[in-house]
């Protein structure tokens, strides 16, 4: 590749700070996701629950462990962005029933880790029982699923979400069909309406060297993050090989990318399937968390159009985007409480604005913007790509100028009008 | 035997309703290539303002003018004031993105369809709110041959049917019915053709939520009862039957919605209710997977 | 141990130390916004009324309750986050709710683990779970579903019921309270049928044509709220009138005469029985008095938009409050184990009377309510068990 500019530069602070104000979302999420940027971040964010803890009990402030329990949540939703972000913004596949994922992640831990059916299994299993299971239901689904085009795909994984939610919600007894009863009196899966109760959480000590005794909330405060930080840790890795590569280039142009040879269909299944999976253990840290598996919000359609706007927002194909879109969903919420009844309003007027004015969010790398062509395929352009285009020589203004005078003027000749 | 029937007319019924509904689904379809997430809560604004006439116009359970007049309003009022949300949806909404990536308009929708519900939640009413439609339609049952059916019922068929045939001939008899085939067909050369693509879409959106208010209007003389959430799964049994009928096709929409709501009727009335809805969506997987083109749809080419 | 004698609310059967605690608030919980507001805004202004008056009659020994209001929105895991608050603020001494039984049992856990446990009184959660698992922060004061799926079976016996429709709204609350209720019909030899709505379902063509060709003769619906209107005043189109050719029997959520207007006379006649008394249908000075002031603080209508815990939720209120109040004050502290152990031993005068938990954390001679549906009101019919 050809030499950087901005190495030939003198290194000031402001001219690199400029440097990288100007080099857009995809100069941003290389600097936000390298590794000096993220070891810092997530050793600071590890330490907050400990810097909390410390203010408790030097003042008369009581919040730490709704406030750890606040940023867990933030936690957790962000490790949901970045899976969905993996799908949406990498693979660029519509999957509009992922939260599903999630719920039968919870779901099936509860059932190995409860008297549902009195089976408890050791951490090690249940994660192998957890992980197999989602990626079970992501093949059944993914493999028959994408090979239809975008918005099919779109419905179709919607409709799975549905019917596992209503799934789900009925298997608190043996389903009745046309009169028969399928399976024993007395038989109840999933707890219905309820749930499951009494989930046992993972066997970790309660005390570690050095922190001293850890509490409950903390404990998979900090699980959260850790897992975030693998998830994140995993991505990058993927991105500089052939995997994430083929991505970007399916992104790209599919039909191009088909023509060099590379087998979308496998690595749009392989995306589906990772970010299922992904979904399915944060499903299963939460069942662990909170002791329960519940049917809502673990299957609503409306926590998927949540963790979606938040991948929006934060901007698509960008990791960094998705921990802000996160933390911008989640928090204010829980401080804005009184007007939690107008949280929904305020969300998707959020979602029209970006969408309509800034649809790459605060650090898309991913344009879906319009663009003014002239029919085909349109292309979607990353913004990875464009700054190996522009090592080009550029398309100068009056160049660009011309052709949209042209084409313009034929789509908008009066006369052309009936 | 006689309960079979009695399904069937219950589903016919209740059909016509998805029919009205999916057309509006199929026609922006047709143009845009986008699915409209949000069309099933204009239906639910077109109701809303169908019992906000009402709800001025009766007092006491009686009408301060003659039912039929009343009715008229409301049909009036909510077929105009969906319409014009539709455009102005498109306006601000859809218009903005119709040279994007086909994700852009569809996560958009989405939003559109959340602040739908949300705004009605928040500033008309979190509670249903009634219709009295005992005031405004007779509520005679109507016994024929061992079937009966409620009067209100009979009429949401009889006239979604006849705004189906109506629609259907403008659509194919009309000038601007074969503007709106060109456009769906092939925008930009519909743009050579001197075609107004703009007006024609304004007119699609303009129709189709028009339609869905209709949609409202019946839906309120029907079931009394109207609330903020009414729309979202309308809205998804709707668009599955627009899809199984083969989505940007009018007459598929038609059939698809009547057969949607027989067979929703069948299998909840035979099989099961609580797994009924769980039939219905694998039935739109197993359509989408093996037939995506829906039954009257033309074989799609295969585009990313 | 001196007992100090104070005012008006309650009577105190154990002494109470005479010094003022420097800060005490409780929590009220329930489903205030969202799909089941209208159980749970009414509940609240009674509870805004109940701390209002204990203030008013001077506090805790002149310290003034503050209240804390958790909209749990009939969601467990914001309950949970909720109640963290709580948990870790030792000021809060106890939860008036929360509303819904899943949210209970969805959250309960986390009481009860912490130290001290945070105790609560609900005014409506009636799976037997709830008080049958050993937790000892649970109470409450309404009746259970073991108790009222029996006691509304019984009604529709002596009513002469034959063929009985037994219907649930998929809700954790009507499918545990509907399969008691089927059981106890099962059991007495009545001929039943199954069957469930989706909650926000609006067509019910299709199950009152099975309901229709099963031959019922009584229609029992467990449903908390929004289903009920809409599938009588269906009913009605379908040739089904409620008190001519059919008898309707709706549970708590269904004792609320709004859905007489809201189904536009179809409801007329139809039964509800309710695990809380109505104070306005109560005989008893205390329980008019109270209708008499919530009309007073909350507008001439507000009772009939109440909903059907607005008694139960200021009979709650006050056994935590009196419990609270009986506590020793250390320190300017009060524990939440010595509210705890009140909550347990103490009598608490409400305005249903005098009212006691049981070692479970139930009230013991708490009944079930049976109203119909008369002209444009809920009217209290009597009281039945099962």
């Amino acid at each position: 590749m050809s030499a950087q500019p901005a190495k030939a530069v003198v290194a000031e602070p402001t001219d690199s700070l400029r440097q990288l104000w100007h080099s857009g979302p995809a100069g941003w999420n290389r600097a936000l996701t390298r590794a000096r940027v993220l070891l810092p971040f997530f050793l600071a964010a590890l330490a907050v629950p400990l810097v909390l803890q410390y203010v408790e009990d030097n003042s008369s402030w009581i919040g730490a462990q709704y406030w750890t329990l606040i940023l867990a949540t933030c936690a957790m939703y962000a490790c949901l962005a970045v899976a969905l972000n993996l799908v949406v913004g990498y693979a660029g596949l519509l999957n509009l029933g992922f939260i599903a994922f999630f719920g039968i992640g919870s779901y099936a831990y509860a059932l190995v880790a409860s008297d549902q059916i009195h089976q408890h299994y050791p951490l090690w299993a249940a994660v192998l029982v957890v992980s197999i299971v989602t990626l079970a239901f992501a093949l059944l689904v993914g493999v028959p699923a994408l090979r239809l085009r975008g918005d099919y795909l779109a419905i179709v994984t919607l409709a799975f979400g549905l019917i596992m939610r209503d799934v789900v919600l009925e298997l608190d007894r043996p389903p009745v069909l046309a009169g028969h009863q399928f399976g024993p009196d007395g038989l109840n899966i999933t707890g219905g309406t309820n749930g499951i109760h009494q989930v046992q959480p993972f066997n970790l000590p309660t005390s570690l060297p050095l922190l001293g005794p850890v509490p409950h909330y903390r404990m998979y405060y900090w699980i959260f993050v850790g897992f975030l930080a693998l998830c994140i840790y995993l991505m990058l890795r993927w991105r500089s090989t052939r995997t994430g590569r083929a991505w970007v280039a399916i992104r790209d142009d599919e039909l191009a990318a088909r023509a060099m040879g590379v087998n979308t269909f496998k690595y749009r299944l392989l995306a589906f399937a990772t970010s299922a999976v992904m979904a399915g253990i944060v499903g299963m840290i939460n069942a662990a968390q909170i002791f329960n598996a519940f049917p809502s919000p673990n299957f609503d359609v409306q926590t998927t159009v949540m963790v979606f706007i938040m991948v929006i927002l934060g901007g698509l194909g960008s990791i960094p985007g998705a921990i802000l879109g996160a933390i911008a969903f989640t928090v204010p919420p829980f401080l804005l409480q009184q007007f939690v009844f107008y949280k929904y309003l305020v969300i998707s007027i959020v979602l029209i604005a970006v969408m309509v004015f800034r649809p790459e969010g605060l650090l898309g790398t991913v344009s879906i913007r319009p663009r003014k062509t002239m029919g085909g395929t349109v292309e979607l352009l990353t913004a990875e790509s464009t700054i190996e285009a522009s090592e080009l020589p550029a398309v100068t203004d009056t160049e660009a100028a011309d052709l949209e005078a042209v084409s313009g003027a034929i789509v908008e000749d009066p006369e052309w009008k009936l | 035997m006689g309960t079979f029937l009695q399904q069937l007319v219950n589903g016919l019924e209740l059909g016509s309703l998805y029919a009205l509904i999916a057309l509006g689904y199929t026609l922006i379809y047709g143009i845009l290539e986008m699915l409209n997430f949000a069309h099933g809560d204009v239906f639910m604004v077109g109701a809303f303002l169908a019992a906000g006439v009402a709800a001025v116009l009766v007092h006491n359970e009686v009408a301060a003018v003659p039912a039929g007049l009343a009715v008229a309003f409301m049909i009036v009022v909510a077929m105009g004031g969906a319409g014009f949300l539709g455009v102005g949806i498109e306006r601000v909404a859809y218009r903005p993105l119709r040279n994007a990536n086909r994700l852009a308009p569809l996560i958009t929708a989405i939003g559109v369809s959340l602040f739908l519900e949300s705004a009605v939640q928040v500033w008309v009413s979190p509670a249903p709110v009634l219709v009295p439609s005992h005031a405004l339609v007779p509520q005679t049952l109507i016994h024929t041959g061992g079937i009966e059916t409620p009067f209100t019922g009979l009429l949401l068929f009889v006239v979604a049917v006849a705004l189906m045939i109506a629609l259907d001939a403008f659509v194919f008899r009309t000038r601007f019915g074969s503007a709106m085939r060109a456009t769906a067909q092939d925008r930009e050369a519909a743009t050579f053709m001197g075609i107004d693509v703009d007006r024609v879409i304004v007119v699609t959106f303009f129709l189709a939520s028009a339609l869905a208010g209709m949609g409202g209007v019946l839906f309120g003389l029907h079931y009394g009862i109207v609330d903020f959430f009414m729309g979202y799964l309308l809205g998804i049994k709707a668009f599955t039957a627009a899809v199984i009928g083969g989505i940007g096709n009018i007459r598929g929409a038609m059939v698809g919605g009547l057969l949607l709501g027989v067979l929703e009727s069948l299998i909840g009335g035979f099989i099961s209710t609580q797994f009924q809805d769980v039939f219905v969506f694998l039935g739109l997987i197993l359509v989408l997977l093996v037939r995506p083109q829906g039954l009257f749809g033309q074989p799609l080419t295969d585009r990313a | 141990m001196a007992s100090v004698g104070l005012a008006a609310c309650g009577s105190s059967t154990t002494g109470t130390a005479p010094s003022k605690p420097d800060k005490v608030q409780i929590a009220a919980e329930g489903p205030f916004t969202g799909d089941q507001a209208s159980i749970g805004a009414g509940a609240l202004q009674a509870i805004k009324l109940a701390v209002n008056d204990f203030n008013k009659a001077g506090g805790v020994n002149g310290t003034q309750v503050q209240l804390l209001i958790w909209d749990d929105q009939h969601n467990a895991q914001t309950a949970q986050t909720l109640q963290s608050q709580g948990i870790a603020d030792p000021t809060v001494l106890g939860i008036v709710g929360p509303m819904n039984s899943g949210v209970v049992l969805g959250s309960v856990q986390g009481l009860q683990a912490g130290t001290p446990p945070l105790p609560f009184v609900s005014e409506s959660a009636s799976n037997v779970k709830v008080t049958d698992s050993g937790w000892s922060v649970a109470h409450r004061v309404n009746a259970r579903d073991d108790a009222q799926g029996p006691a509304d079976g019984k009604f529709m016996i002596d009513q002469g019921a034959h063929k009985v429709y037994v219907m649930d709204a998929q809700s954790d609350y009507s499918t545990a309270l509907a399969d008691q209720t089927e059981k106890y019909l099962k059991d007495h030899s009545i001929t039943t049928k199954r069957d469930s709505v989706k909650a926000g379902t609006k067509d019910f063509a299709t199950i009152i044509t099975k309901i229709q060709s099963f031959g019922a003769d009584w229609v029992y619906f467990a449903d908390e709220g929004p289903e009920a209107a809409p599938f009588v005043s269906q009913m009605k189109s379908h040739g089904l009138t409620i008190g001519q050719n059919i008898q309707f029997l709706g549970t708590d959520g269904e004792e609320d005469s709004s859905i007489i207007t809201t189904s536009q006379g179809a409801y007329v006649g139809a039964y509800a029985t309710n695990i809380t008394a109505d104070p306005a249908g109560v005989s008893g000075s205390a329980a008019a008095a109270y209708v008499t002031a919530f009309k007073a603080a909350y507008g001439a209508d507000s009772v009939s938009k109440a909903g059907p815990f607005y008694g139960s939720a200021y009979e709650a209120a006050q056994t935590l409050l009196q419990a609270i109040k009986n506590s020793p004050v250390n320190n300017g502290k009060i524990s939440r184990t010595d509210v705890i152990s009140h909550l347990a031993s103490d009598t608490f005068n409400t305005i249903f009377g005098s009212v006691k938990f049981n070692s479970k954390g139930d009230v013991t001679g708490g009944g079930i309510y049976v109203y119909q549906a008369k002209g444009t009101e809920m009217v209290v019919l009597k009281q039945v068990s099962g």
